[in-house]
């Protein structure tokens, strides 16, 4: 019996195609930015190793920082704003008896949207003469912005859109949580004449705190790879200043015929995720798991 | 009172998002930049759908809308079909040891930042000669859902109780046969789920579509639209058009799908 | 549902033993039209087009005339492809259109790098060429010219040559300067500007009514380098550009410092419109058209915009062309111009191997680089002829102002950004951009350039 289960042809015809893909185009590609990281090559002439040059430059790079400190802005605005906007949602949605399945799928209407169709979209709101904010605004009183074109609202601009996109699926998936909780332990605690607002703090979060570190955790891989809402709303301008590390990359790359140093940031961009999630996971893991 | 403040808030979170639609709708139909600028909240004086014929036309949204649609469709097919084998593999076949490091090695790709690969990839579809051919979309498409579809996918398998494939092999059927007849029906609803998950992400994905594509009638709809922007973006109410056009079958097959979808989507993400 | 699955699966080893190489035959069975359906559409169109007709080739030509504006060269180049087409039998030119600047900063570089551009492709002369033609990209003409007996018929193909030899062909000739809205200049009682003061009045009284002074549309950093390249060829002369390359001049000289406090005072002064780093290209002319701006510095290709009723409006034949007056303390002739051929076709060095290609590449040349066409450029489209025409007759009011001042230059210099090398281009742009969005101190800026720019030299 177990022989059947133990037939290598079929083990290696059932793995191999998997595993030919995944090295050609997974593998190679990290082989490859390892290897032409450290080199100097514009892309056309032959690649000459230079050690850890790229990686010197990079680190006194003050635009290759300023793309970090956008990655790390994208991390920040989720948590500390999106979060609890999403919890709070959430909540709310949990506790309503009408409409919740209307809510459910209405909030979660943008995240099946593509980037670059919401990106068009949202230029398209932020337009200073015609835009719908700007017209919107106007009724208050409240003088032009160059949402996408002044460097202090250009990335907050970007961050709203970004929101504006994901909120709702993270919603749907806190949501998933909060009704899996079972009935008897809510019960429970309103015979015990808990409020809502009680109820919510006090019982409900702490349950679906594993669910909370979960989005919290896909929002910092989400921050990291953010690349197709800043490269279709700004490219990074005005000047760079909303540039992540990934369109530097793109643009060092492609633009500058900097390939080599390219490959560096692919890299530095690999090792910066590896660690905050790293991080992350390993100072949430002690008390992860609570019973029910 | 205090369920009327929470559909209030609630509503009000709904109009953020249904705002932007509706102004885009409106003003596709209107005449031109100034009535949207002048009277930006009306409804259209009369209603011009030539902005529509104009899009379609300028656009070739036709064109971008079956590249996206086939490519989204194939590459998911790929996925499903290899991860459904290779989960099938790795969790119910006895080659245990082998099994954990082949597991752990394809998980692996889940921490790989894929926008990180775009630059050296492109330099991999050039030499494999993919480049402005819808294959250098549908292998690293393909490529990189395989990850979390196949963790989805041996979650599922592993709970299969291994009573049916007993009693199936009694009845004489080998491995490949335990695998199309028994498990592969059973595991239709994770399937479905990581088809669904991974065409919206093809469907969506902008950034290698455009760097790894020339030709305009090879281009994806995102791109199509990003380069539409790019040509037509004086002209607010055609634009207005293009993107209802990206938009409403998008919308039309969730109404119908939602639950499907939603279920896909949120099941790539749990995996913390 | 099973059976779905079953096809699925087929479909998918199928495909995996095609990828594993091991055999490329079709296989037999459920799977066949799926997976031929994939091959299909994947295979580049040239080969499948060999497949149906050994005879047929195709050439893929990008080109960058999309949108409105460049809809009269769209009409030209099918034109001419049309006519390359009907002479020559079983050749097609795939036309591909991508906006100007992703085709010349994004795409092509990216293809360059590769080894894999277009066969026929829209070129800048300059940095670009000489990047391209070093790397070996580039097809040299020179035979073809000489077989075709045109080496002697353009004006001009200085941008374009590397070493004596030609790699692309100037589409047209231009010049940068600005077009005013007359009647806005009429409501103001001023005049076109001789000099410097007089242009800053002009400035100021529109201001002063209203009105932008100048359009402007920056979010691509080449539309405001126009300005600044001219701005730099009068304060620092007409040399002074080229001078950046072998050093005679630097970017922190004070002349060259001046010509961008000029801008950054027209910044401080609220001259351009506000939130200009968000517009794009096409959005500079309609503020001038709209009547919400005065003045927009911009090339000679625009004219045609402003001739076509469909776009212009009422404004047509109310606007008007100036060369940029004399900067105060200029060095050299002030009324040089910013003047060149540096936009045009290139041709890729992979085709010199493939007579077949070769004959096409020559049909097109003939077919697009006629007086015909030439003449056909400058009254459809307000383009000036890259090749000698004999005849100049025809050409609509705003042209020939255009052309006025070009004859009145006593000179030219050249676009900074077909000089200088792309790296330094990006950072000189960022820069200008920097000014725009008042975020920078100019010769702050400049000294990184520089920096940029020295190491730049020392490297090529």
């Amino acid at each position: 019996m177990n022989k059947t289960l133990k037939n290598p042809i079929v083990y290696i015809l059932f793995l191999l195609p998997t595993i030919l893909l995944y090295c050609l185009f997974m593998g190679m590609p990290v082989i490859q930015a390892f290897y032409y990281g450290f080199t100097d090559w514009d892309g056309l002439n032959p690649p000459i190793f230079n050690g850890i040059e790229n990686f010197r430059e990079a680190f006194t790079d003050s635009d290759f920082w300023l793309s970090v400190l956008n990655n790390i802005y994208f991390i920040l605005f989720s948590i500390v704003i999106q979060l609890p906007i999403i919890i709070f949602l959430s909540l709310l949605i949990s506790q309503v008896k009408r409409f919740k399945a209307f809510y459910k799928t209405a909030v979660f209407i943008p995240s099946i949207l593509s980037t670059a169709v919401i990106g068009i979209l949202w230029g398209f709101i932020y337009e200073p003469d015609s835009g719908l904010l700007n017209q919107f605004l106007a009724l208050f009183g409240v003088e032009k912005i160059y949402w996408l074109s002044d460097k202090s609202t250009a990335m907050i601009s970007i961050l709203i859109t970004n929101a504006w996109q994901w909120t709702g699926f993270y919603v749907v998936l806190i949501l998933a949580a909060i009704l899996g909780i079972p009935k008897d332990l809510l019960e429970q605690a309103e015979i015990d004449g808990a409020t809502n607002w009680n109820k919510s703090t006090r019982i409900i979060i702490p349950l679906i705190r594993p669910i909370i570190i979960v989005v919290m955790l896909l929002s910092i891989a989400g921050a990291m790879k953010a690349l197709d809402i800043v490269w279709v709303m700004t490219e990074g301008g005005p000047f760079g200043t909303t540039d992540v590390m990934a369109t530097y990359m793109i643009k060092e790359a492609f633009r500058e015929y900097q390939y080599g140093y390219g490959n560096a940031i692919a890299i530095l961009i690999f090792i910066f995720t590896l660690v905050i999630t790293g991080l992350f996971q390993w100072s949430t893991k002690n008390n992860e798991r609570i019973e029910y | 009172m205090k369920k009327i403040l929470s559909h209030i808030i609630l509503m009000l979170y709904i109009l953020i998002i249904i705002i932007p639609f509706i102004f885009v709708l409106f003003s596709s139909l209107k005449e031109n930049n100034i009535e949207i600028v002048t009277d930006p909240w009306g409804i259209p004086s009369s209603l011009h759908f030539d902005n529509y014929v104009m899009a379609w036309n300028n656009a070739k949204i036709g064109t971008y809308f079956f590249n996206s649609f086939y490519i989204s469709v194939i590459a998911s097919v790929i996925t499903l079909g290899f991860g459904a084998a290779t989960s099938y593999a790795l969790t119910r076949m006895k080659f245990i040891n082998l099994s954990k490091f082949f597991y752990t090695f394809i998980l692996f790709g889940l921490v790989i930042p894929t926008g990180s690969l775009l630059v050296p990839l492109y330099k991999l579809i050039t030499d494999l000669h993919l480049y402005n051919t819808h294959l250098a979309l549908i292998f690293p498409y393909a490529t990189f859902a395989l990850p979390v579809s196949i963790y989805i996918i041996c979650a599922f398998m592993r709970a299969i109780p291994s009573e049916l494939e007993e009693a199936a092999m009694i009845d004489g059927l080998g491995a490949l046969g335990l695998f199309t007849r028994i498990v592969l029906p059973i595991s239709i609803p994770p399937l479905v789920t990581v088809f669904i998950l991974n065409f919206l992400g093809n469907w969506n994905e902008f950034v290698m579509a455009n760097f790894y594509l020339s030709s305009e009638n090879l281009r994806t709809l995102p791109v199509g639209m990003v380069g539409f922007r790019d040509a037509f973006n004086t002209n607010y109410a055609q634009l207005s058009a293009g993107i209802m056009f990206s938009v409403v079958p998008v919308l039309i097959i969730y109404s119908i799908l939602q639950e499907k979808i939603i279920e896909g989507v949120t099941a790539g993400s749990v995996k913390g | 549902m099973k059976k779905i699955l079953l096809i699925l699966m087929m479909v998918t080893f199928v495909s995996s033993i095609v990828l594993a190489g091991c055999s490329s035959s079709s296989e037999s069975g459920t799977g066949e039209t799926s997976t031929d359906g994939v091959k299909d559409k994947a295979i580049d169109e040239s080969a499948k087009v060999e497949e149906d007709n050994q005879e047929t080739i195709t050439l893929t030509l990008r080109h960058t005339q999309i949108g409105e504006g460049k809809q009269s060269r769209l009409v030209l180049l099918e034109d001419a492809v049309a006519d390359a087409e009907s002479k020559l039998e079983h050749v097609t030119y795939e036309l591909e259109a991508v906006d100007h600047e992703v085709n010349r900063f994004d795409k092509l570089p990216a293809e360059m790098a590769a080894g894999n551009q277009p066969d026929i492709f829209d070129l800048f002369g300059g940095a670009d060429t000489i990047r391209y033609a070093k790397a070996d990209r580039l097809l040299s003409l020179n035979s073809i010219l000489e077989e075709l007996g045109l080496i002697d018929q353009f004006i001009e193909l200085n941008e374009f040559t590397v070493d004596g030899e030609v790699y692309g062909l100037p589409i047209g000739g231009f010049t940068e300067g600005y077009f005013y809205s007359k009647p806005i200049f009429e409501e103001l009682g001023v005049k076109p500007p001789s000099t410097w003061d007089e242009l800053e009045d002009i400035a100021l009284k529109s201001k002063e009514s209203g009105y932008v002074p100048f359009a402007m549309a920056a979010q691509g950093a080449w539309v405001p380098m126009m300005t600044m390249n001219t701005l730099v060829g009068h304060s620092a002369g007409p040399d002074s550009i080229q001078g950046l390359l072998n050093g005679t001049h630097k970017w922190t000289d004070p002349e060259m410092v001046s010509a961008f406090e000029l801008l950054q005072d027209f910044v401080k002064k609220d001259y351009f419109k506000r939130g200009s780093l968000g517009l794009d290209y096409g959005e500079q002319r309609n503020q001038l058209i709209a009547g919400e701006a005065v003045m927009m510095f911009d090339g000679s290709w625009t004219s045609s915009v402003f001739t076509d009723p469909e776009q212009a409006g009422d404004m047509i034949g109310d606007i008007g062309y100036f060369g940029m007056p004399g900067v105060p303390n200029g060095v050299g002739d002030q009324t040089a111009v910013n003047a060149g051929f540096s936009n045009g076709y290139g041709f890729s060095s992979t085709i010199a191997d493939d007579d077949k290609k070769l004959e096409a590449v020559k049909q097109f040349i003939k077919s697009m680089y006629n007086e015909e066409m030439q003449k056909r450029g400058l009254i459809e489209d307000n383009v000036l002829p890259s090749m000698k025409v004999a005849d100049l007759s025809g050409v609509d009011p705003l042209m020939s102002e255009i052309i006025e001042v070009m004859n009145s230059a006593g000179g030219a210099f050249p676009a900074i950004d077909g000089v200088i090398q792309a790296e330094v281009n990006t950072i000189l742009g960022e820069g200008i951009q920097r000014i725009l969005g008042d975020d920078v101190d100019p010769l702050e800026m400049l000294e990184k350039v520089q920096q940029v720019q020295e190491k730049a030299n020392q490297e090529s």
